[in-house]
């Protein structure tokens, strides 16, 4: 197949370019192993990976324009196909992004906030096992930023002040299903663009983690934030 | 044949990169910012001559430039060791720095955000016992006892429910799903995100994408580390008064599929820093050692991965199957199972020829009872893997085979964890596992003490002066490395690949004499023809991973000859070592330790007695040869 990729390397390319490289299908073929074949077989490109499985986030980038997860997504056929570092990041070189302007603040916001610290028997107290599910399914968010490079408000708007984008909003509904978690996330979700979003659902078709429903994440805090009076 | 469409427009607008080039300069320079909040101040050494001339080479390197950092102690990577080293440092209320050679958070096994099984103690003394006997006899009984001693009854899960995990497996009824164990129980459903959030809300300072390279040295002190800031390239220093090391296994030396060894491990998971130890004179030891699962090897991208494949382990085991479909470990009682055994169950059914054709065995996912029984981390993989990949576990058996998921390999401590290199403390030393696979929980508890012990060695141990020679050094030998030109060049992935062959030939789950020797001759060989002639092509400082590989590739090369010469020499079989020529355990002459010291550039080996507190050899053998009992 001819593979089409995005290089750049600001030391030496005034602006990202194409190159085609052969590379042979097989039945099975993942991006990440098309990426390696290129790197072993044509010339030395620079990517990052860890886990081959969906839950490190490193490998997103995109596929014919879809963000996807390199690691974990077949080439279907014998054809001809573009990868491209994920979308809406600085390209330190090749497919490395940085994205640790928008990871700086989920991190911020999944931090728990509370009072006092948990003791042993709030953590062995009857949890409903529906909310535990609730809760873990959110966990499985392995902030690739998929999501983001999906989202068609955060790519028009550009400003993570206006709007987190779908990842966050993700961590701010884990926040407050937890709880142990003492802040107001209603205010915060609404501060952090919870209005912005379109329901669109595109985040939720690119996420490669099946547990999280987007959409009814966000409509059980939209429901929330209207019974507080605080849709905007 | 490649094609260059250089500028070419292609519907990305020429002005959007732009602004990600600038956007990029901003981020790095606010990586720079961060960075001399800590530094002493970038300084270029103006005495030295424009340019090192590298002895016996014709290589010019550039006018060093170092980017120095100044803390009391610096914490070498940015894994579960590492972390909890940071929070109890931070806690006591140390001037610390991490550096990570990842994105922090995303890196190591801590990085993938998988379900994790965490272990609380219920009992100190028993869990002492316990781990103690799982050690075969082999752990440093001081050592692991100074562990158990500082925190007797360490609720980890109640430090993790702290940092931010609400949610750990529940019964139907809402209990707290727990799995006793002796003198601890586990919980399931950990997830090692919030442990990063953590370090990021406290405010602790973490040098990221940073590759330490060598210690830094000073009259055989340790007096920092230094390496490569791999978004620029830049060499940075960073100056400390105690050093620990938790830069995670060696795992992504054991084979080579197609993205990844037969590890579920991640590819910063190169064992730098015990290489690195060794090269700066520390003994290492439990090189013969490794832990392991046995997971899915097709479709080959997702081979041996935890989280993208299906596979099984010492506590789900029923499942497993050989190629005639016998299930021959199901009747093995729980309390009786444990990795070394599973490892060589599977061994022996591979020797029988009864294995599957790569050297594994199979698994049955066909009931629904066992589909109800995986592991989440597992059970997710199940419908992806039939609607993306065409693979129909309820309807075929899945050949699943032997990976490395931990290593034992690490500089020898004692029962300070602090190594044979003054100034250098190591977490997860050898000493505290003996035979016994690590795990998140002892890795977490021993990290604390190491901290306390590390803070404590900087308060007590000043710096009086500095020399640059030992960095001009290193920065000579890290820029041959990406400038080095060779007639006959071979290209560092290629080298690396011969390593991680050599190694799976020799250390997998059954090991002998013959593939030990053969695999040292060809790692000697490597050493003597490949590395010299090992080449990065494309000369770029901007986060060039092929020179990041070639200098993982010396460290990568001197832990697999040390795995295969300590495996060789151990003629008995313990834990996950097996010796289809020695299937005995050999109390006798093998209750002792192997030790694997550099000398003029070759490895020494010896065997180093076991470390006795409270049970003396012979008592060691008899509750060793006994099942574990109260
Ligand atoms: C998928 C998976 C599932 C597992 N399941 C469990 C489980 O359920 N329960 C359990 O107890 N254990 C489990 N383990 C094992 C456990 O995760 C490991 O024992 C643990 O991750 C080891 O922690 P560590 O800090 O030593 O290494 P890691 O977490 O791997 O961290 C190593 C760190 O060092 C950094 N580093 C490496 N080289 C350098 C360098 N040269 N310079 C700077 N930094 C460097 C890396 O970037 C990384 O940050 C699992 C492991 C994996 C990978
Ligand atoms: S490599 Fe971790 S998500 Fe793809």
């Amino acid at each position: 197949m001819n593979v089409k990729i995005l290089k750049y390397d600001p030391s030496t390319d005034s602006a990202p370019y194409y190159k085609t490289y052969n590379v042979p299908w097989k039945k099975n073929i993942t991006v990440l192993e098309v990426l390696v074949y290129i790197h072993e077989n044509h010339e030395a490109i620079a990517f990052d990976y860890s886990c081959r499985g969906r839950v490190c986030g490193r490998c997103a980038m995109m596929l014919d324009g879809e963000p996807m997860m390199a690691c974990y997504t077949p080439v279907k056929k014998d054809g001809d196909i573009v990868i491209e570092p994920l979308k809406g990041f600085p390209v330190i070189r090749d497919f490395i992004v940085d994205k640790s302007k928008i990871l700086e603040r989920i991190a911020k916001i999944e931090a728990r906030v509370r009072s006092k610290p948990l003791v042993e028997s709030d953590i062995t107290a009857v949890m409903d096992p529906a909310l535990a599910k609730k809760i873990g399914d959110l966990e499985w968010c392995c902030r690739c930023l998929s999501c983001v490079a999906a989202c068609p408000v955060i790519n028009e708007m550009k400003d993570p002040e206006k709007f987190i984008g779908p990842a966050g909003l993700v961590a701010l509904g884990l926040r407050y299903y937890d709880p142990f978690d003492e802040a107001d996330r209603i205010i915060e979700a609404v501060q952090n663009g919870l209005y912005a979003c379109i329901m669109c659902g595109n985040c939720n078709n690119v996420c490669p983690a099946a547990e999280i429903n987007h959409l009814e994440v966000y409509s059980e805090l939209r429901k929330e934030a209207e019974k507080k009076g605080l849709k905007t | 044949m490649a094609k260059e469409e250089k500028n070419e427009d292609n519907g990305v607008s020429r002005r959007e990169f732009l602004n990600k080039a600038k956007l990029l300069a901003g981020s790095v320079a606010g990586g720079m910012a961060m960075a001399n909040l800590a530094a002493a101040g970038t300084i270029s050494d103006k005495n030295k001559a424009k340019e090192i001339q590298i002895p016996g080479s014709t290589v010019k390197v550039p006018e060093p430039v170092y980017e120095v950092f100044n803390t009391d102690v610096l914490i070498l990577g940015g894994g579960f060791a590492a972390v909890s080293a940071a929070m109890e440092a931070f806690g006591q209320g140390a001037n610390l720095m991490m550096v990570d050679k990842g994105p922090f958070g995303f890196s190591g096994g801590f990085g993938m955000n998988w379900d994790n099984y965490v272990t609380s103690i219920t009992d100190g003394d028993i869990a002492y016992k316990f781990n103690f006997w799982y050690s075969e006899g082999l752990c440093n009984q001081k050592a692991l006892k100074a562990v158990f001693n500082h925190m007797p009854n360490h609720r980890i899960m109640v430090d993790i429910a702290n940092r931010g995990t609400s949610a750990f497996g529940r019964t139907k009824n809402g209990q707290l799903f727990k799995v006793p164990m002796p003198g601890q129980e586990m919980v399931e459903h950990g997830f090692s995100r919030h442990e990063s959030d953590e370090i990021k809300r406290q405010g602790i300072n973490v040098v990221e994408r940073t590759m330490i390279t060598n210690l830094f040295m000073q009259d055989g002190r340790c007096i920092g580390a230094m390496g490569i800031y791999l978004p620029t390239g830049a060499f940075r220093v960073f100056r400390a008064k105690a050093v620990i090391l938790a830069t995670g296994p060696c795992t992504w030396h054991y084979g080579w599929i197609s993205v990844s060894p037969v590890s579920l491990g991640s590819p910063d998971n190169t064992g730098d820093l015990d290489a690195i130890a060794l090269k700066n004179g520390a003994r290492i030891t439990g090189c013969e050692f490794f832990a392991n699962d046995l997971i899915s090897i097709y479709p080959e991208g997702l081979a041996a991965s935890y989280n993208g494949g299906i596979g099984a382990d010492d506590i789900n085991y029923a499942y497993i199957c050989d190629k005639n479909g016998d299930f021959w470990m199901k009747d093995i009682p729980k309390p009786e199972m444990n990795r070394g055994l599973f490892a060589r169950e599977v061994a022996k059914k591979i020797l029988e020829g009864k294995g599957s054709p790569n050297g594994g065995v199979y698994i049955d996912c066909r009931t629904n009872a066992v589909l109800d029984g995986l592991r989440d981390t597992y059970k997710r993989n199940v419908k992806p893997y039939k609607e993306l990949f065409g693979i129909d576990v309820q309807k075929d058996l899945l050949e699943v085979a032997v990976e490395w998921y931990e290593s034992n390999a690490h500089p020898i401590i004692d029962e300070n964890l602090a190594t044979d290199i003054p100034g250098v403390f190591c977490p997860v030393g050898g000493g505290l596992r003996g035979a016994k696979s690590g795990g998140i929980a002892l890795n977490m508890s021993a990290s604390s003490l190491a901290a306390i012990k590390a803070v404590k060695y900087a308060e007590d141990n000043k710096i009086n002066k500095i020399g640059w020679q030992p960095v001009n050094n290193e920065f000579a030998r890290v820029y041959e490395i990406l400038n080095r030109k060779v007639k006959n060049p071979v290209r560092p992935h290629a080298v690396r690949h011969a390593i991680q062959k050599a190694a799976y030939k020799a250390l997998g789950p059954i090991r002998d004499a013959a593939s030990l020797e053969s695999s040292i001759k060809e790692i000697v060989r490597i050493k003597k023809e490949d590395l010299p002639r090992m080449n990065v092509s494309n000369k770029t400082k901007i986060f060039n991973t092929e020179w990041k590989e070639a200098i993982e590739n010396y460290n990568m090369i001197d832990m697999v000859e040390a795995m295969c010469r300590a495996a060789l020499m151990r003629t008995e079989t313990r834990g996950q070592h097996y010796r289809s020529d020695f299937k005995k355990r050999d109390n006798e002459n093998w209750l002792c330790n192997i030790t694997v010291k550099l000398l003029n550039g070759k490895m020494k080996l010896d065997k180093e007695p076991i470390v006795c507190l409270d049970y003396t050899p012979d008592q060691v053998k008899k509750f060793i040869d006994n099942k574990f009992a109260l």
